[in-house]
């Protein structure tokens, strides 16, 4: 924390920012913020914000597991990929089910007029 | 008032025309069964008892057929819906108490197996014990059985209600939406009939089935 840079403080205020609205939008309950898709926001920009102001944290990491410095950050970068990539398939995945739904229902629905008039015309034929 | 029935069906070839000739002899004649994509007689057997019968081109769950039944019943004019379940688990007998608290003014009855003694396998009471229990650390809301079938809504509720997911997980999500919208409700004990039928259907409620519900509400969003 010695030498903290102006870097580092940009980092950490984007990632506050980031996580902070992830917050009011999963607290507000909005539809598609998950609880999974915001442990996750919050995990990797956490993370992002705690290597930014104490990057000794990431010196520990790879005296810990034994990772070369270019190594450690090629597997850092393939995760976030790998996240992103993931929850652009989930949302597409979401939303292309979600279209097959409405199109099934409202198919199910045509001619509802034409079913109801029927069905009591032949209900009074019964009556009869 | 105006009472539609609204029973979504799939694969109940064996049972809907009993479901269906249930509810007429109780005295329900505004009855809307949704075949949900059924790859057996469903849809034909509903068809011949005469009641208005709308089919699901593929399936697309339990909460998409609930979400086409009341759009229908919206469209006939209907003040209170009822939803009740396709496999002949449920007592039409039930539904008049639930009209009577209607009547009473709660917005939303909700059947409940669990106010009544009467036999229910322990798988079913332990997942949807969990279910229950989840239901209310993710929505606040707690009640005696969030997975019943067998509810009935005012207009103003299936009005209000909006719910988003298609399969089973329906069920909770229109809890959080009582809640939400501070509708008020009332649960009223329901007879269940667990048949052999309805205990060797694969997508019943069990812990398991519970559990991928769980999963799903986690999911696909609060």
């Amino acid at each position: 924390m010695n030498n903290i840079t102006i870097y580092q403080i940009i980092l950490a205020v984007i990632s506050v920012i980031i996580i902070s609205q992830r917050t009011i939008r999963f607290l507000r309950r909005e539809k598609a913020q998950s609880l999974f898709k915001y442990l996750t926001f919050t995990f990797i920009w956490g993370g992002i914000a705690l290597i930014a102001l104490f990057p000794d944290i990431a010196h520990w990491i790879r005296r810990t597991f034994g990772f070369g410095d270019n190594f450690n950050t090629l597997i850092f970068i393939a995760f976030v990929i790998l996240f992103v990539l993931f929850f652009r398939l989930m949302s597409i995945i979401e939303r292309i089910e979600s279209q097959i739904t409405d199109i099934v229902r409202k198919e199910a629905l045509k001619g509802i007029e034409k079913k109801v008039a029927s069905l009591s015309s032949s209900s009074r034929r019964k009556k009869i | 008032m105006k009472t539609a029935v609204v029973v979504p069906a799939y694969n109940e070839g064996k049972v809907i025309g009993s479901v269906i000739s249930d509810l007429k002899k109780s005295g329900y004649v505004h009855i809307i069964v949704v075949d949900d994509g059924s790859a057996d007689e469903t849809f034909r057997q509903a068809k011949q008892a005469n009641v208005l019968v709308f089919r699901h081109k593929i399936n697309r769950g339990k909460g998409a057929a609930l979400k086409t039944g009341i759009e229908a019943a919206k469209r006939i004019g209907a003040d209170i819906v009822v939803t009740f379940d396709g496999d002949g688990q449920h007592d039409p007998n039930d539904i008049d108490k639930m009209i009577d608290k209607i009547e009473e003014g709660y917005d939303v009855v909700l059947g409940s197996r669990y106010l009544l003694k009467q036999h229910i396998p322990c798988v079913r009471r332990i997942g949807n014990a969990l279910a229950d229990i989840f239901t209310f650390l993710l929505y606040g809301i707690w009640v005696t059985d969030s997975q019943s079938g067998l509810r009935a809504y005012t207009r103003k509720a299936f009005d209000i209600i909006d719910t988003t997911s298609d399969r089973y997980e329906v069920e909770s999500e229109a809890l959080r939406d009582i809640k939400r919208y501070n509708l008020s409700y009332t649960e009223v004990p329901m007879h269940v009939r667990y048949t052999k039928y309805s205990l060797t259907k694969t997508t019943r409620q069990s812990i398991w089935s519970g559990m991928l519900t769980m999963m799903r509400l986690l999911i696909s969003g609060t």
